[in-house]
This record gives structure tokens, C-alpha cells and sequence, in this order.
């Protein structure tokens, strides 16, 4: 079945306004809980979650959109270690990484977002899912991704010649350098999913472990009934025996704090009953 | 699993995650004249962020990038400081339900505003009276 159908049958529209559409994908961290969904996903957005292990086939982004953001960061970065080699003899690239902090990949990723063109993006989705209104000319994705990096390269060439090094770039590695996130997504995302699901199954262990002491001590916890008879009891020995009027307005206190806890604990049971049944 | 047709071009959208070594030179190929002598370059610095990138489908509406980072209030952003994209922040500095649905949220205002750009009624749609 091609993309374009499984995404987009040609069923009449069920709304006469227009709605929007959200395509994620099946990445654990955008699944919302009902909760969740009810208070931040109004009626006019339909989130769609891809089909799982498809998406850097299908899923636009994917398809070249954050690799030229990814690689105009990159130029930029590069070309900011040229204007401050240029500017400072002395500059190590130690106190150059240090000095980028996450202002400047905010700023700087900001801008590559706004650096790439509409058009391209308009391709990648027409590329990907077949959808889209794809204006005829303009730039190609693929021919702006060759260029973007041929702008790195000559970036890394420059900044050789600054530094005097004999050895040349290397396509290769440079290419490396762009692609390195994305191998390391693979890795690890995968340990990153099994130790959450460790994590969840022996939090889950002790989280029954917890339930069933929880458990144990209500079977021998008195009742608030019988707590409320005893602190009856209690006060009316008191005041048969002279005690002080301190400790009557005490247990008064005591007894009336149990008594609301036993309303609210019936209270309750009754609508754990009424919904099981 | 279908999507029913008659949603506006410009209103399909993807958002997808990525990393970023946002401060990561390249390795072997790019050395300032003091390493030269060293044998080994340096250490490679493996600090990273996850930005979301969001778009619509015919590239005409690019909603601001969210980052996610480590630190709740980095000190780089001082007072004052306008951020050009949204900025959140876990441990792990991934993605997580509770930041996606606070991403939603803002993604949200900004599709509303997109409509009204673009002349788009932002009206809950008409329920069919059969009640689907």
C-alpha cells in the first residue's frame, strides 16, 4: 500500500471546518495520557501516529528537513571557529568548545531553522508522503544538501590553511561529523528503552511489594468504628475519673476527627461499589 | 488506522526529534595549530540537546523549534535574554510525555495564529448530529 493512500483515503470529510493534522512517531515519549490529551489537544487537531519502523522512510522531517538544519548548525559552527582562530592567535579549540554554550545552539539552530526555504520543505513532504502543494522550480532538497555540505567542506579547508596544517580534509569524516547523531540515535535509544523497561519492571515489583504491606497493615488496623467507640469510651471514663478539661476537649477533637474519617472512608467504599458493580 | 480527507495542506504537519552535539568539532580533520603537536587531539565534547523540529506540509508555516536541555535555567540565559525558540529542560534531555504535551500546548497557539494568517476559521469543527 502506498503512503500516499494509507494516510489519505479518499473518504468524504466528516467536518465542514477545516481541521489540523499532527503526524508524530510512535516514539514512547508522544504517547499523552488521556489526562494529557483532554487538556492540551483541542478539538480541531487530530495527532496521527506513524506506523512504527517506518518513519525515516515516510516521516518528512526525517527526510532531509532536520539533516539540512543539522548541517547548516555545522557550517555556522565551523565558520564561528574561523572568525575567532582569526580573531584570537591564541585560541585553543578546548576554550572555543567551552565557550559555546546553549544560548548559541538555541540561536544558532534557530537561525538554520529559518535558513531552510519552504519550498525544499514543501519537496521533502512530497518526496515522503506524497502530499503537499509542491511549487514546479526551485531548489531541490538533494541539490541544496550537496551544496550545504560542499559549504562545510570548504569551511573545514579554510580553517586548515588558518591553522597551517599540511593534511587535508576529508570528505569522508566530515560527512561522519554531519551523520554523527544519527548513528548514535540508534544505540541509543535502544539501551535507553530497555533500561526504562527495567527500571519499570522492578519499580513495578516494589510498587506491588509496597501495595501488598499497604495491604497487610489494613487488616490489622482497627476500624475508624472502633476507634470511635474507643475514644468514646475513653472520654467518658475521663469524666466519670475528674480529668481535666484539657484532655475532654482533647479526645472531643479526636473523636470528631475519626468520626469525619469514617463518613469519608464509607463514602468512599460505597462508590468503589457502585462502580464495580 | 485512516485519516479522513480534507485537512488543508497547510495545516498537516510533522514534528520529529533530533540530537544534537551542539558543540562537537570534527574529529582528524580540523586541528588549530597548538593540538598539532599532540598526538591524540582532544576530547570530544558529547554534550547534547534534543531539538523538535515542526513544520507544515507545504513548508509555508515553520512553528519555533523546541530544545530540550539539561538545565532548568541554563545561566547563559540571563535576564532579559529572547529566546528564538521554546526551551524546556529534563535530566536526560529527551523527550518526554509531560514536555510534549507542554510543547502541544504552545504548538497549539501558534496553529491558531497560523490560521488567522491565513484566513483559516480557528471554529470548533461541526459535529455531525448523529453524534460521531
Amino acid at each position: 500500500m502506498d503512503t500516499k493512500s494509507h494516510f489519505f483515503p479518499s473518504s468524504p470529510p466528516q467536518h465542514t471546518t477545516p481541521q489540523t493534522l499532527l503526524l508524530v512517531d510512535n516514539f514512547s515519549g508522544h504517547k499523552l495520557s488521556d489526562v494529557q490529551r483532554r487538556m492540551c489537544v483541542p478539538d480541531w487537531l487530530h495527532i496521527e501516529f506513524l506506523p512504527e519502523n517506518t518513519t525515516s522512510m515516510i516521516q518528512p522531517c526525517d527526510g532531509g528537513i532536520i539533516a539540512q538544519v543539522k548541517r547548516l548548525y555545522k557550517r555556522d559552527f565551523l565558520s564561528e571557529l574561523i572568525r575567532r582562530a582569526a580573531a584570537d592567535p591564541n585560541l585553543t579549540t578546548d576554550s572555543f568548545v567551552k565557550s559555546i554554550n546553549v544560548l548559541y545552539a538555541a540561536e544558532h539552530v534557530a537561525a538554520a531553522w529559518a535558513a531552510v526555504p519552504p519550498e525544499v520543505i514543501g519537496k521533502v513532504w512530497g518526496k515522503t508522503l506524497g502530499v503537499g502543494v509542491q511549487a514546479p522550480g526551485g531548489i531541490d532538497p538533494n541539490a541544496l544538501a550537496v551544496a550545504t555540505e560542499r559549504e562545510i567542506l570548504d569551511v573545514a579547508e579554510s580553517l586548515l590553511r588558518l591553522s597551517n596544517v599540511s593534511s587535508a580534509v576529508v570528505p569522508d569524516a566530515v560527512a561522519g561529523w554531519l551523520a554523527l547523531e544519527d548513528n548514535m540515535t540508534e544505540t541509543e535509544r535502544e539501551p535507553m528503552t530497555i533500561a526504562e523497561a527495567l527500571e519499570e519492571v522492578t519499580g513495578g515489583k516494589e510498587g506491588a511489594q509496597a501495595e501488598q504491606d499497604d495491604e497487610d497493615e489494613e487488616t490489622r488496623r482497627i476500624t475508624h468504628l472502633e476507634a470511635l467507640n474507643a475514644s468514646i469510651l475513653l472520654r467518658d471514663y475521663l469524666a466519670q475519673e475528674g480529668g481535666s478539661s484539657e484532655d475532654k476537649a482533647l479526645l472531643d477533637c479526636l473523636k470528631d476527627q475519626i468520626y469525619r474519617r469514617r463518613v469519608k472512608g464509607s463514602k468512599q467504599s460505597t462508590m468503589k461499589d457502585f462502580f464495580s458493580e | 488506522m485512516t485519516i479522513n480527507t480534507g485537512f488543508d495542506a497547510r495545516l498537516v504537519y510533522n514534528a520529529d526529534e533530533f540530537g544534537l552535539f551542539f558543540r562537537q568539532l570534527p574529529d582528524h580533520t580540523l586541528r588549530l595549530r597548538e593540538e598539532e603537536k599532540q598526538a591524540s587531539g582532544f576530547k570530544q565534547c558529547k554534550k547534547r540537546i534534543t531539538g523538535l523540529v515542526t513544520c507544515n506540509s507545504d513548508g509555508t508555516h515553520k512553528p519555533k523549534l523546541l530544545l530540550i536541555g539539561h538545565a532548568q535555567r541554563p545561566r547563559c540565559f540571563r535576564q532579559g535574554v529572547q529566546l528564538p525558540v521554546h526551551y524546556m529542560a529534563n535530566s536526560s534531555a529527551w523527550m518526554t510525555a509531560a514536555l510534549f504535551a507542554s510543547w502541544l500546548k504552545l504548538f497549539v497557539d501558534e496553529v491558531k495564529a497560523y490560521k488567522r494568517l491565513i484566513g483559516v476559521e480557528v471554529n470548533k469543527p461541526v459535529r455531525a448530529l448523529d453524534g460521531d
